[in-house]
């Protein structure tokens, strides 16, 4: 069955790509293209997950979900972090940041359906 | 002016020995391996044989022994010329089987024309002395050796090899998958732009990036089925020929098909591979009736002879005699490519599941009056 996902990211092949990979695997998929956009998404559907990339022109993921989990309306959803981290630091700030888990770019496209079911479980 | 004796394999080998001794003065005659060396010495007696160590048909050492027990040649002087010189091994052994040195291949012209200058020099009128066993013993453990050493190169290269493939199918599979997407996302989102033709040519190329992606599917498959450990259990031929069957179904339902399965036996084998070969036999049956009145598919199954045979059998176009060897070969088939669907891995992987089985695979078809397809299968040993 499929779930609503919305992707937060600012590049728009990789943004649009991913959404056309979601729905072609059955789930329902929306986006945003910066943060402030994507918060409004998430407080007016209230997704299942959100797939935010940490690095977005106008706040940072990190950010993004620390306002999520403040939201009393979107604090239960799952926010998994996709992150282009060069550096082991960078990848232990994500990590600690509390995401439900972490999807590096380039995104694997042949696991994605399988990454993603798993973070919905 | 003496004459010698070039063996070697090589034609580059032979040519520069010949240059070289020529110009010295002799008269040099050639062979490419140890037989005909043999054959030669005894026609011509050179004065010197020049020989290398590695050859095909017969190798340096074995002319070397049959040059030894022959006592009309044996006394003719011979010198080795070999590119493991290095190997204490080897120029131990060839020093005892009488040779007389053992030079690095390739040679420093110099070096080798001092060698000939001096041996030809010496007298050896005398035969030395026969081979004892301890050149026997000692040839046939450095050829053991030597096989021990290839065999594990060689597993390592075809260990390599598989996973190469594995990993190469993978990645070739991502990267396709991404083309597929973003053709898929130019054609949702752009469609209007580009107009009929410029749909029609994204669409051909999602149907290639399909195509692509199956046939790689197949050979992921494919190094599984020669990678999974072999294990073994008890199971019907009959159950896996129901389960592909019913899978077929469901993935043409509107075909109407007649199916007979007659196949009680049971065999030894691994279920999953033994699923994946049914499947393979089944689906071509289905896809070789595609479009036939009164298509009819049968399955059988008999003990013969220590084996178990299963016969899948269809009534569709068949194939030409001609082909029923390569259409079990990797990316062969019998039709014209995109005649029929299909990635030209099914039949390969049946026959190499059989081969991992220790059983077998063969075909039989006339075209237009349908296939059989058996797997045989060793007999599994009867119940206590």
């Amino acid at each position: 069955m499929g779930a609503r996902i919305l992707v937060i990211d600012d590049d728009p092949v990789g943004r649009r790509l991913v959404t056309y990979l979601l729905e072609s695997l059955g789930h329902v998929a929306s986006a945003a293209s910066d943060g402030e956009g994507g918060l409004a998404l998430a407080r007016r559907d209230v997704p299942d997950l959100v797939l935010c990339d940490v690095q977005l022109p106008d706040i940072d993921g990190c950010e993004v979900l620390r306002r999520l989990r403040a939201d009393a309306r979107t604090a239960g959803i799952r926010v998994v972090a996709l992150s282009a981290a060069a550096t082991d630091a960078e990848r232990a700030r994500i990590d600690a940041a509390g995401f439900d888990g972490r999807l590096d770019k380039p995104l694997r496209i042949e696991t994605l359906g399988a990454d993603v079911d798993g973070f919905l479980r | 002016m003496a004459t010698i004796l070039v063996v070697d394999d090589r034609a580059s080998n032979r040519q520069f020995l010949r240059t070289l001794l020529g110009y010295a003065g002799h008269r040099v005659i050639e062979a490419t391996d140890g037989a005909e060396a043999l054959e030669c010495v005894r026609k011509e007696r050179p004065d010197l044989i020049i020989s290398d160590l590695v050859m095909p048909t017969m190798d340096g050492f074995e002319f070397l022994r049959q040059l030894r027990a022959d006592p009309e040649v044996a006394a003719t002087p011979v010198v080795f010329r070999t590119s493991t010189y290095d190997d204490e091994r080897v120029r131990a052994l060839a020093v005892a089987g009488g040779a007389v040195n053992v030079l690095k291949s390739p040679t420093e012209p110099a070096e080798l024309l001092r060698t000939v200058a001096d041996i030809l020099g010496e007298d050896r009128r005398a035969a030395p002395a026969p081979l004892g066993e301890g050149f026997d013993r000692e040839y046939r453990r450095l050829v053991a050796d030597q096989l021990a050493q290839k065999f594990e190169e060689l597993e390592t290269a075809h260990r390599e090899l598989e996973v190469f493939t594995y990993s190469a199918s993978h990645n070739l599979r991502a990267a396709l998958r991404t083309i597929g997407g973003l053709t898929g996302v130019l054609l949702e989102d752009h469609a209007p732009a580009l107009g009929a033709p410029g749909t029609d040519v994204l669409e051909r190329v999602i149907r290639a990036a399909d195509r692509m992606s199956g046939i790689l599917d197949a050979m992921l498959e494919f190094t599984e089925v020669r990678r999974a450990p072999l294990h073994r259990e008890r199971v019907r031929l009959d159950a896996l020929a129901w389960e592909a069957i019913a899978a077929a179904r469901a993935a043409e339902p509107e075909r109407e098909i007649a199916v007979v399965v007659d196949a009680p036996h049971e065999v030894e084998g691994h279920p999953a591979l033994l699923r994946i070969a049914l499947s393979a036999l089944i689906d071509n049956a289905f896809k070789f009736t595609r479009g036939r009145a009164g298509a009819r598919i049968e399955v059988h199954s008999q003990a013969r002879d220590r084996e178990i045979v299963c016969c899948v059998r269809d009534n569709g176009v068949g194939f030409p005699p001609g082909y029923a060897v390569q259409v079990f070969e990797a990316f062969r088939q019998a039709h014209r490519p995109g005649e029929f669907p299909g990635h030209g891995l099914g039949l390969f992987t049946v026959r190499t599941i059989a081969e991992r089985h220790r059983g077998r695979a063969w075909a039989e078809s006339m075209p237009g009056q349908g296939a059989a397809v058996y797997l045989a299968l060793p007999a599994p040993a009867p119940k206590e």
